[in-house]
């Protein structure tokens, strides 16, 4: 964080930086205000980039498969009603939990935090868009044909079978055949590049687009549980990217990564999911809770409980929720000192959630509490969470979780976790932000009928599977004999998953009932205290006619201003829009203070077009067909060059009509939303190495007969790599320095030097590993697949430079637009630094004998 | 405790030879192992309530674990209700609380809890991880979906299948290992689970603490018969355990009625001999499981279906109907005399 | 009023709930509570084998006359045939894990004519049969799983409720 406010001068007004230039051509002086803000019109909607059309998106097709995944769950209660029930053969049963389970957690789960995420941010810091808009559209995409492609294996009839969890050796191409496996793979992955994406931009939005005057501490409570959830994404997701990648990699080529034959290891597959699979969970719990913090105060009238000790909280569970995925792993012999020491991380996670659950229950006492349909919901999650979370310290004792493992015990406790930390706050926050979408409330009366089913078919469904478990059934299993105990607990589940599929049958029958019957909302229903309640329910596509200052946690409350007259009219920056570009107010990260006029990309086909080309290239390495792969690629390649060619837009400097302030357009600033989405990035890349170096000292520690008989690295080109880094880094540390205070014709000249640099480091790199036949050890395929790592990053590097360097040759660039250099130079340090460590562990493995 | 449900049985040939046997040698009660060989094999963990279950304790991993569950589930029990009411003492006043609601509620209480939890979490690991070296080793190998069980490996080296045997209040060291994908080996009435890795053995030590039958399965999703991989666990007096590891040393029983030799011939003609051994009869194939005992098996098919002529006829002529995905191929080519004879003869060995 | 209305809801609920879970956890066998957890079972247990064999055709039959074999027992019957493991070879409905595929599917076996086309189908034929197959049909595959004369009869009696769809 310190090296984003370093070397600027906080607060103060901006330099000045070249008068009136201004490169008119890019907005649309023909429209309005308003038409500059319109959704365009009929099937035109889909090039929209807006935060509100892409977070509706998300919710509705993350809620599609949430039903479609909630079916496949009827029909394996279903199936599992009476003992060797013939309702499902194996297969089928094996294919609808794997998908069940691969839906609920990739499909519906985390793109619904997102959808939740992507609407609500702008709304609640009192921006008029996310400050990616572009990317949060590319997200979508990717997951919509991520989501295809997995769910599109039934038509091929090779629907996944192998668990959410696909471990190895079962899903290597030996004991699955077939494409069942890929279609997971390569799909999920797909997907996942909509969670990473969501990622960057959540964190770019929160700390870099504020309102005026919205401190750290004056931010909503939802941010904070949303930018350390980004966090979390960031740094949880690339062990599987990795872990996906290397098991594809595995199928397709027959690359030895878990092959024990070669000196691979099953178990490097469960780290590498586990590392991902075990915060996940705190990743789709945090936002959930953050939702209920949000929600809670507007019922009982007062603010948030001890806000301090919630955000102290949520940083220590983000963090301590790294240290425990090997709880997964308590049976799989792991030795005796490691499984202590994992135990008792698992079992601190209860204090951070204590406090949390304390702080929520602190609140009720504040005032008189109002029993509206979310609070039933809300009052349900405190119950259903709290016995999960129990379950979860008991499940957290070694010996207890021996016993437990892989039984209904598990599955009973992850449903606590998952339906009450997740689902229930879910319909609460769907009912309680329900008037935003449509403009009216839904019923009462039926939300009552909905959450007492939904309750009670809950507990009647899984509370039973405790016992179930402690019987002594094992999950994942299609059928159990009749007369050992089993039989009657898993009647009474299957009827109580029927009841909870009912009430949610009440709920979406209500939604459909609102939108025509239910009572128009008005102007903040709920009596709520965040910004997203400043219009009437359907604010209009820009969220504020006027960004106000923010000067209080609770503004509707707090500031009587705001509620005092019209939301249109209320007093603001960025009123008028004499350039005819979508505008946002950029922040300070720590103070909230504007530094920057952010500009915001009108609606566009690129999005569509680089996630289509990604969706062919995914497809058609599926398919095998691998021409077409290079196709998608270059499709993809066309769109991101479209994207991101647009003119520079910074070296303006403007009055945003607030305290009188004049503010540069996209300021060449390390409190840049670009830079610190950068920052972002690299965290992700980081931990895409990590992943990857942790891979190899693993198998370097559990197989080190094979990794002794690995071919070693020449020693001379590794060397050759480490200078050719250095070189490219000092490049790239001097492209940043030379970016605020360029001459075009210098830093056009660095781009292309930094371009040979990282070509001359990827290539010694590729000579050093020559002698290694990545098909020999497990050891050898990671060193080939951290080379390819580096190698992709080097791509991308030299993409970049040579854009840039074009872009000054041709004229598109101002001088003092320096911003993508700062960021060219930025990533290439980190892409230089990535490098070097590949070539340093090359020339340490080429000299040890 | 499952004695009781042990019913006698008009003796056998086999066991008549076991009970003269017995009389020689010195027992704490003679009467009790020589019933517990009687009916060995009588009666499917199948048919009996709560076999499977870790509340029914038979061994004494079970036993201390389930003496956690049971104070964990109280104390939980407890801290569950007493979080509800606060809940609800909450909701009712309209006073403010207090910050130390949070810190003792949110910090304290956990803190308590995780403390107590941990010491006592892991005085029972230690004492139910403890190796014992003179402990009996056996060794147990997953198969796509199978369990391959060796007695005794550097010793007599008697190997079985399916079913597996132990001496009550004995600690006997269990080598897991697999041969194709991650299979876990767990018996929730004597221990808790250990997963069975390719290319790693992982040891698990065990103490049986009263006769009986019991039954394990497979906890580790292992692909399309996951759910058909079970086997059952007999806990037989010490002494019976040992007459019964002498005894079932030997080769198989010899087929003595003509339609028996004929299952036999079939046996030897059918190509059964390239995968399966009976110990006198075809010995050396190591691909499927050891048949030698299978008569005397309480279960067909790794602990699913009750032995009897039925169901081993069936199988053998659809054993991708039963079990998908077996690595054995449906013998439905056999004429049904055949298939008559063959069945008869497996269920003849005991 | 209206506390003690909600008051009287959760307690009746409550208990609602702790019967359901007595009954889920009770063991199968005699004892004071199992009256009624067999009662609710058997309940259970028709919807069960309702759902298994389907809605299917129930009107009286002119054939069920001559399939009433008055001393057997069809739920016994069904039980029996776990013990003798029929359902490794034949699909039987209503018979918990009996789905094999080696033998003819038994569905609405009360219709059929013959029994392994040489005994008529008729309780004495299908009880001789059931006891002895080899002794009617030497080339038959169905082995002679020593089944008594009045396990034969319950198992008869138990085929003859299945009349198809």
């Amino acid at each position: 964080m310190t090296d984003i406010t370093s070397d600027t001068d906080v607060g103060s007004a901006p330099k000045a930086q070249g008068t009136a230039y201004d490169l008119s051509p890019k907005g649309e002086p023909s429209k309005d205000f308003e038409a500059i803000w319109a959704t365009p019109p009929g099937w035109r909607v889909i090039t929209s980039v807006s935060h509100r059309v892409v977070g509706k998106r998300f919710l509705i097709t993350g809620f599609i498969f949430f039903l479609i995944a909630g079916l496949f769950a009827l029909l394996v209660r279903l199936q599992l009603l009476v003992p060797e029930n013939t309702f499902l053969d194996s297969e089928t049963y094996n294919q609808l939990f794997t998908m069940h389970g691969t839906i609920m957690m990739f499909l519906f789960a985390i793109p619904m935090l997102e959808g939740f995420a992507v609407y609500l941010i702008p709304l609640m810091i009192g921006a008029r868009d996310l400050v990616f808009p572009r990317l949060g559209a590319f997200g979508y995409w990717c997951y919509l044909f991520g989501g295809i492609i997995v769910l599109s294996s039934f038509l091929f009839d090779a629907a996944p079978m192998g668990g959410w969890f696909m471990y190895v050796p079962l899903s290597t191409s030996v004991y699955t055949e077939g494409m069942s496996a890929d279609f997971w793979l390569i799909g999920i992955t797909l997907a996942e590049i909509a969670s990473v994406t969501a990622a960057v931009e959540i964190i770019a939005a929160i700390l870099c687009s504020r309102a005026p005057g919205m401190t750290l501490t004056k931010m909503p409570i939802l941010m904070w549980y949303l930018l350390a959830t980004a966090f979390m994404i960031a740094v949880a997701f690339p062990p599987l990217i990795i872990g996906s990648i290397l098991l594809e990699a595995e199928r397709l080529l027959g690359l030895p990564f878990f092959d024990i034959a070669r000196g691979g290891d099953p178990l490097l597959w469960q780290h590498l999911f586990w590392l991902f699979g075990h915060p996940e969970v705190y990743i789709i719990f945090l936002p959930a809770a953050g939702m209920v913090a949000t929600m809670l105060p507007v019922f009982v009238g007062k603010p948030l409980f001890g806000y301090g000790f919630v955000v102290a909280a949520i940083v220590t569970m983000a963090f301590l929720s790294f240290g425990l995925w090997a709880h997964h792993m308590f049976a799989t012999g792991l030795p005796e000192m490691s499984l202590t020491l994992f135990s008792a991380a698992s079992t601190m996670v209860a204090v951070p959630t204590g406090v949390q659950i304390f702080c929520f229950i602190a609140t009720l006492s504040l005032g008189r509490p109002r029993l509206t349909v979310p609070m039933m919901f809300i009052l349900g999650f405190l119950c259903i969470f709290v016995l999960g979370g129990l379950t979860g310290v008991m499940l957290a004792s070694v010996p207890f979780n021996l016993q437990a493992h892989d039984s209904y015990f598990v599955v009973a406790h992850l449903h606590y976790v998952l339906i009450g930390g997740f689902v229930f706050p879910m319909f609460a926050a769907l009912y309680y932000w329900i008037p935003h979408f449509t403009g009216r409330m839904m019923s009462k009366t039926l939300g009552k009928w909905a959450f007492w089913l939904m309750f009670a078919g809950f507990n009647l469904a899984f509370f039973m599977m405790h016992l179930t478990g402690m019987r002594g059934m094992p999950r994942r299993i299609a059928s159990y004999p009749a007369d050992i105990g089993w039989d009657r607990l898993n009647m009474l589940s299957t009827l109580g998953a029927f009841i909870l599929a009912a009430g949610i049958g009440v709920f979406i029958w209500d939604v459909v009932r609102h939108r025509r019957k239910g009572r128009p909302a008005g102007r903040n229903p709920w009596g709520a205290a965040t910004l997203e309640w400043l219009y009437a329910p359907s604010a209009p596509g820009y969220n504020f006619r006027a960004i106000p200052r923010v000067t209080s946690r609770e503004p509707l409350w707090d500031q009587p201003d705001l509620m005092d007259r019209p939301a249109a009219e209320i007093d603001g920056a960025l009123r008028r829009c004499p350039d005819h570009r979508r505008e946002t107010i950029g922040c300070d990260p720590v103070s909230g203070e504007p530094i920057q006029i952010l500009r915001l990309p009108h609606p566009t086909w690129f999005p569509l077009l680089s996630a289509s080309g990604m969706a062919l290239l995914f497809a058609a390495t599926l398919a095998g067909v691998y021409w077409l792969c290079a196709v998608g690629a270059l499709i993809a390649l066309i769109g991101v060059t479209g994207w991101v060619w647009e003119p520079s837009d910074s070296g303006v400097t403007r009055d945003i009509g607030l305290d009188g302030l004049r503010l540069p357009v996209n300021a060449v600033d390390k409190r840049s939303h670009l830079y610190v989405g950068l920052i972002g990035t690299n965290l992700i890349l980081w931990a895409l190495f990590f992943s990857l170096l942790f891979a190899g000292l693993y198998l370097w520690n559990t197989q080190p007969v094979f990794t002794e008989g690995t071919a070693r690295p020449v020693e001379v080109f590794a060397l050759l790599a480490l200078v050719s880094g250095a070189v490219a880094f000092v490049i790239s540390w001097m492209t940043a320095r030379m970016a605020v205070r360029a001459n075009l014709r210098i830093s056009a000249g660095l781009n292309v030097f930094l371009a040979v640099a990282l070509t001359a480091t990827g290539l010694s790199l590729g000579c050093a590993l020559l002698p290694i036949d990545p098909w020999s050890t497990a050891f050898a395929a990671v060193g080939w697949a951290m080379g390819a790592f580096v190698g992709a990053l080097i791509g991308v590097g030299v993409y970049w430079s040579l854009l840039n360097a074009l872009r000054k040759a041709v004229g598109a660039v101002h001088p003092s637009q320096g911003l993508p250099d700062m960021l060219l130079g930025s990533f290439g340090k980190a892409a230089a630094t990535m490098a070097l460590g590949t070539a340093a562990v090359f020339f340490l493995a080429g000299i040890a004998t | 405790m499952m004695d009781e449900e042990l019913e006698i049985q008009d003796g056998r040939t086999a066991r008549e030879t076991l009970q003269q046997a017995d009389s020689t040698t010195v027992s704490p009660s003679p009467r009790e192992a020589e019933q517990a060989l009687e009916t060995l094999g009588e009666r499917s963990a199948l048919d009996i309530f709560g076999s499977q279950s870790t509340l029914n304790i038979a061994g004494y991993g079970a036993d201390r674990v389930y003496d956690l569950t049971l104070w964990m589930s109280v104390g939980f029990g407890v801290v569950f209700a007493f979080v509800m009411v606060l809940v609800w003492i909450a909701w009712a006043r309209n006073r403010p609380v207090g910050k130390w609601w949070v810190w003792s509620g949110g910090i304290v209480l956990p803190m308590g809890a995780i403390v107590t939890l941990m010491v006592a979490s892991t005085s029972v690991l230690v004492a139910t991880t403890r190796h014992d070296p003179d402990a009996l080793v056996i060794d147990v190998t997953g198969h796509q979906f199978w369990w391959d069980i060796v007695y005794d490996p550097e010793g007599i080296a008697l190997r079985d299948a399916n079913e597996l045997i132990l001496p009550v209040a004995r600690p006997v060291t269990l080598r897991l290992r697999s041969e194709d994908v991650i299979h876990s080996f767990w018996v929730p009435s004597i221990s808790g689970k250990m997963d069975m890795i390719p290319g790693r053995v992982n040891e698990l030590t065990i103490t049986a603490t009263e006769t009986g039958q019991f039954r394990g399965q497979c906890a580790e999703f292992c692909g399309l018969s996951h759910p058909l991989m079970a086997f059952e666990v007999t806990v037989l007096p010490e002494q019976a355990f040992e007459e019964w590891l002498t005894y079932t040393q030997g080769e198989a029983r010899d087929a003595a009625r003509p339609d028996l030799l004929a299952g036999r011939d079939v046996f030897l003609k059918s190509g059964c001999a390239a995968c399966h051994e009976i110990r006198g009869i075809a010995e050396g194939a190591r691909l499927g499981p050891d048949l030698t005992r299978l008569g005397a098996r309480a279960s067909l098919g790794a602990g699913m279906w009750r032995l009897n002529q039925g169901n081993v006829a069936g199988w053998i002529a659809d054993v991708q109907d039963m079990k998908p995905g077996a690595q054995m191929p449906s013998y439905n080519h056999l004429s049904g005399p055949d298939l008559r004879n063959l069945s008869a003869y497996l269920v003849s060995l005991k | 009023m209206r506390r003690i209305r909600i008051f009287a809801v959760a307690v009746i609920l409550t208990c609602l709930s702790a019967a359901a879970m007595a009954w889920a956890a009770l063991r199968p066998g005699p004892g004071p509570l199992q009256d009624v957890a067999m009662t609710v079972d058997n309940t259970l247990d028709a919807v069960a084998s309702w759902y298994r064999r389907g809605p299917g055709n129930r009107r009286p039959d002119w054939q069920a006359a001559s399939h009433q074999i008055h001393d057997g027992d069809p739920d016994r019957g069904a039980q029996v045939m776990i013990d003798y493991g029929c359902g490794a070879c034949h699909a039987i409905p209503g018979v918990t894990g009996a789905r094999g595929s080696v033998g003819p599917h038994l569905d609405g076996f009360a219709e059929r004519a013959y029994v392994a086309g040489v005994l008529p189908n008729e309780p004495g034929g299908l009880v001789r049969w059931l006891v002895d197959p080899v002794a009617h049909s030497p080339m038959t595959a169905m082995p002679d799983l020593g089944v008594t004369e009045a396990d034969a009869r319950d198992m008869a009696a138990y085929l003859y409720t299945l009349r198809g769809g």
